[in-house]
Protein backbone atom coordinates (compact mmCIF):
# COMPACT_ATOMS: atom_id res chain seq x y z
CA UNK A 1 0.00 0.00 0.00
CA UNK A 2 1.42 3.39 -0.95
CA UNK A 3 0.99 6.95 0.07
CA UNK A 4 -1.65 7.65 -2.56
CA UNK A 5 -3.76 4.85 -1.16
CA UNK A 6 -3.33 6.27 2.34
CA UNK A 7 -4.55 9.63 1.12
CA UNK A 8 -7.57 8.10 -0.62
CA UNK A 9 -8.42 6.32 2.64
CA UNK A 10 -8.22 9.68 4.38
CA UNK A 11 -10.62 11.14 1.82
CA UNK A 12 -13.04 8.30 2.35
CA UNK A 13 -12.82 8.63 6.11
CA UNK A 14 -13.35 12.41 6.00
CA UNK A 15 -16.43 11.98 3.80
CA UNK A 16 -17.88 9.35 6.08
CA UNK A 17 -17.27 11.63 9.07
CA UNK A 18 -19.37 14.30 7.43
CA UNK A 19 -16.87 16.67 5.86
CA UNK A 20 -18.39 18.32 2.80
CA UNK A 21 -17.08 16.71 -0.39
CA UNK A 22 -15.98 20.02 -1.84
CA UNK A 23 -14.02 20.79 1.30
CA UNK A 24 -11.69 17.93 0.44
CA UNK A 25 -9.14 19.06 -2.13
CA UNK A 26 -6.72 16.52 -3.59
CA UNK A 27 -3.99 17.26 -6.07
CA UNK A 28 -1.34 14.90 -7.37
CA UNK A 29 1.61 17.07 -8.28
CA UNK A 30 3.14 14.59 -10.66
CA UNK A 31 1.20 16.39 -13.38
CA UNK A 32 3.31 19.47 -12.63
CA UNK A 33 6.74 18.05 -13.30
CA UNK A 34 9.16 20.61 -14.71
CA UNK A 35 6.77 23.41 -13.79
CA UNK A 36 8.16 26.53 -12.09
CA UNK A 37 7.40 26.98 -8.42
CA UNK A 38 4.79 29.61 -9.21
CA UNK A 39 2.94 26.94 -11.13
CA UNK A 40 2.43 24.99 -7.94
CA UNK A 41 0.86 28.02 -6.28
CA UNK A 42 -1.33 28.58 -9.33
CA UNK A 43 -2.41 24.94 -9.21
CA UNK A 44 -3.31 25.24 -5.55
CA UNK A 45 -5.33 28.40 -6.27
CA UNK A 46 -7.14 26.63 -9.11
CA UNK A 47 -7.83 23.70 -6.82
CA UNK A 48 -9.43 25.85 -4.11
CA UNK A 49 -11.33 27.94 -6.68
CA UNK A 50 -12.81 24.92 -8.40
CA UNK A 51 -13.73 23.22 -5.14
CA UNK A 52 -16.12 26.04 -4.35
CA UNK A 53 -16.00 24.95 -0.74
CA UNK A 54 -15.87 27.33 2.15
CA UNK A 55 -14.68 27.21 5.71
CA UNK A 56 -12.28 24.50 6.73
CA UNK A 57 -10.73 22.43 3.99
CA UNK A 58 -8.69 19.30 3.91
CA UNK A 59 -5.92 19.85 1.37
CA UNK A 60 -4.03 16.76 0.22
CA UNK A 61 -0.98 17.20 -1.98
CA UNK A 62 0.23 13.92 -3.40
CA UNK A 63 3.47 13.13 -5.22
CA UNK A 64 5.02 16.30 -3.89
CA UNK A 65 8.56 15.19 -4.57
CA UNK A 66 7.78 15.36 -8.28
CA UNK A 67 8.23 19.10 -7.99
CA UNK A 68 11.73 20.11 -7.03
CA UNK A 69 11.84 22.39 -3.98
CA UNK A 70 8.08 22.16 -3.72
CA UNK A 71 8.23 23.11 -0.05
CA UNK A 72 9.25 26.63 -0.99
CA UNK A 73 6.26 26.99 -3.29
CA UNK A 74 3.92 26.06 -0.46
CA UNK A 75 5.80 28.36 1.89
CA UNK A 76 5.42 31.13 -0.67
CA UNK A 77 1.67 30.49 -0.71
CA UNK A 78 1.67 30.85 3.03
CA UNK A 79 3.73 34.03 3.00
CA UNK A 80 1.55 35.67 0.37
CA UNK A 81 -1.70 34.88 2.12
CA UNK A 82 -2.93 32.09 -0.12
CA UNK A 83 -3.04 29.96 3.00
CA UNK A 84 -3.81 31.22 6.46
CA UNK A 85 -0.74 31.75 8.60
CA UNK A 86 -0.31 30.03 11.90
CA UNK A 87 2.46 30.30 14.42
CA UNK A 88 3.58 26.74 14.74
CA UNK A 89 6.89 25.03 14.88
CA UNK A 90 7.65 21.42 14.29
CA UNK A 91 11.07 20.07 13.50
CA UNK A 92 12.75 22.60 11.27
CA UNK A 93 9.68 24.44 10.02
CA UNK A 94 5.97 24.10 9.65
CA UNK A 95 3.26 25.45 7.44
CA UNK A 96 -0.32 26.68 7.78
CA UNK A 97 -2.83 25.49 10.25
CA UNK A 98 -4.45 23.26 7.65
CA UNK A 99 -1.37 21.97 5.92
CA UNK A 100 1.66 20.72 7.76
CA UNK A 101 4.89 19.80 6.06
CA UNK A 102 7.91 18.62 7.89
CA UNK A 103 11.50 18.60 6.86
CA UNK A 104 13.66 16.49 9.06
CA UNK A 105 16.52 18.08 10.95
CA UNK A 106 18.96 16.58 8.51
CA UNK A 107 17.04 17.98 5.57
CA UNK A 108 17.36 14.80 3.59
CA UNK A 109 13.87 13.50 3.97
CA UNK A 110 10.56 15.22 3.53
CA UNK A 111 7.59 13.88 5.41
CA UNK A 112 4.10 14.91 4.42
CA UNK A 113 1.56 15.50 7.12
CA UNK A 114 -2.05 16.28 6.45
CA UNK A 115 -5.00 16.77 8.65
CA UNK A 116 -7.82 19.03 9.63
CA UNK A 117 -7.44 19.70 13.28
CA UNK A 118 -9.09 18.90 15.57
CA UNK A 119 -11.45 16.70 13.58
CA UNK A 120 -8.75 14.50 12.08
CA UNK A 121 -5.62 13.26 13.72
CA UNK A 122 -2.32 14.39 12.35
CA UNK A 123 -0.99 11.83 9.98
CA UNK A 124 2.53 11.45 8.78
CA UNK A 125 3.03 9.39 5.68
CA UNK A 126 6.61 8.32 5.46
CA UNK A 127 6.42 5.33 3.21
CA UNK A 128 9.79 4.00 4.14
CA UNK A 129 10.95 0.51 4.71
CA UNK A 130 12.27 1.34 8.15
CA UNK A 131 10.94 3.58 10.89
CA UNK A 132 13.33 5.80 12.81
CA UNK A 133 11.74 6.13 16.24
CA UNK A 134 13.70 9.31 16.96
CA UNK A 135 11.94 11.03 14.09
CA UNK A 136 8.60 9.70 15.20
CA UNK A 137 9.38 11.27 18.58
CA UNK A 138 9.95 14.56 16.80
CA UNK A 139 6.47 14.33 15.36
CA UNK A 140 5.02 13.90 18.82
CA UNK A 141 6.85 17.03 19.95
CA UNK A 142 5.39 18.87 17.01
CA UNK A 143 1.86 18.02 18.12
CA UNK A 144 1.99 18.16 21.92
CA UNK A 145 -1.01 16.43 23.36
CA UNK A 146 -2.28 15.42 19.94
CA UNK A 147 -2.47 11.90 18.58
CA UNK A 148 0.10 11.18 15.95
CA UNK A 149 -0.12 8.34 13.50
CA UNK A 150 3.00 7.38 11.65
CA UNK A 151 2.51 5.28 8.55
CA UNK A 152 5.38 3.44 7.00
CA UNK A 153 5.38 1.07 4.08
CA UNK A 154 3.80 -1.69 6.06
CA UNK A 155 3.25 -0.69 9.65
CA UNK A 156 1.34 1.95 11.48
CA UNK A 157 2.45 3.40 14.80
CA UNK A 158 0.10 5.15 17.19
CA UNK A 159 1.14 7.19 20.25
CA UNK A 160 3.81 5.96 22.60
CA UNK A 161 5.01 2.44 22.70
CA UNK A 162 4.89 2.10 18.94
CA UNK A 163 3.17 -1.23 18.97
CA UNK A 164 3.88 -2.62 15.57
CA UNK A 165 0.62 -3.06 13.73
CA UNK A 166 0.31 -3.86 10.04
CA UNK A 167 -0.83 -0.63 8.47
CA UNK A 168 -3.24 -1.82 5.86
CA UNK A 169 -5.75 -3.70 8.06
CA UNK A 170 -5.80 -0.91 10.64
CA UNK A 171 -6.26 1.81 8.03
CA UNK A 172 -8.89 -0.36 6.45
CA UNK A 173 -10.69 -0.55 9.79
CA UNK A 174 -10.31 3.19 10.38
CA UNK A 175 -11.74 3.83 6.93
CA UNK B 1 1.69 25.13 -18.55
CA UNK B 2 -0.94 25.57 -15.81
CA UNK B 3 -2.90 22.59 -14.69
CA UNK B 4 -6.20 22.25 -16.53
CA UNK B 5 -9.45 22.61 -14.63
CA UNK B 6 -10.56 19.32 -16.11
CA UNK B 7 -7.53 17.58 -14.59
CA UNK B 8 -8.35 18.97 -11.15
CA UNK B 9 -11.94 17.81 -11.49
CA UNK B 10 -10.72 14.37 -12.57
CA UNK B 11 -8.54 14.11 -9.47
CA UNK B 12 -11.43 15.04 -7.14
CA UNK B 13 -14.26 12.74 -8.24
CA UNK B 14 -16.00 12.93 -4.84
CA UNK B 15 -16.99 16.52 -5.66
CA UNK B 16 -19.49 15.22 -8.18
CA UNK B 17 -20.02 11.70 -6.86
CA UNK B 18 -19.45 11.54 -3.08
CA UNK B 19 -20.49 7.88 -2.86
CA UNK B 20 -19.72 6.19 -6.15
CA UNK B 21 -16.17 7.50 -6.54
CA UNK B 22 -14.79 4.74 -4.31
CA UNK B 23 -15.75 2.02 -6.76
CA UNK B 24 -13.89 3.76 -9.56
CA UNK B 25 -10.78 4.74 -7.62
CA UNK B 26 -7.81 2.66 -8.71
CA UNK B 27 -6.03 2.86 -5.35
CA UNK B 28 -9.00 1.76 -3.28
CA UNK B 29 -9.92 -1.03 -5.66
CA UNK B 30 -6.34 -2.33 -5.59
CA UNK B 31 -6.34 -2.21 -1.80
CA UNK B 32 -9.61 -4.11 -1.66
CA UNK B 33 -8.21 -6.75 -3.98
CA UNK B 34 -4.92 -7.12 -2.12
CA UNK B 35 -4.93 -5.59 1.39
CA UNK B 36 -1.81 -7.34 2.72
CA UNK B 37 1.61 -5.64 2.92
CA UNK B 38 5.08 -6.94 3.64
CA UNK B 39 6.64 -6.59 7.13
CA UNK B 40 9.36 -4.07 7.95
CA UNK B 41 11.77 -3.35 10.77
CA UNK B 42 11.73 -0.58 13.36
CA UNK B 43 15.12 0.89 14.28
CA UNK B 44 16.20 2.85 17.37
Amino acid sequence: MGKSTDLKLLVRRALREGLAPRSICYLSLDVLQDVALAGVVDAFLSLTRLSGGSGRRLALLDEVIAVRRWQFAVKHAWDTGVCEPAARQAETWALPDRLHVWQTAGGGEVDFVCGLRPELAAVEVRYQARLDLRKAGGMKRGFPGRPVIVVTRDRLEWRSGYALIPASPLLWALG
Amino acid sequence: MPIADAEIMRQNPWWSDPIGWEQADVHLTRLAARPVCLPAEAVD
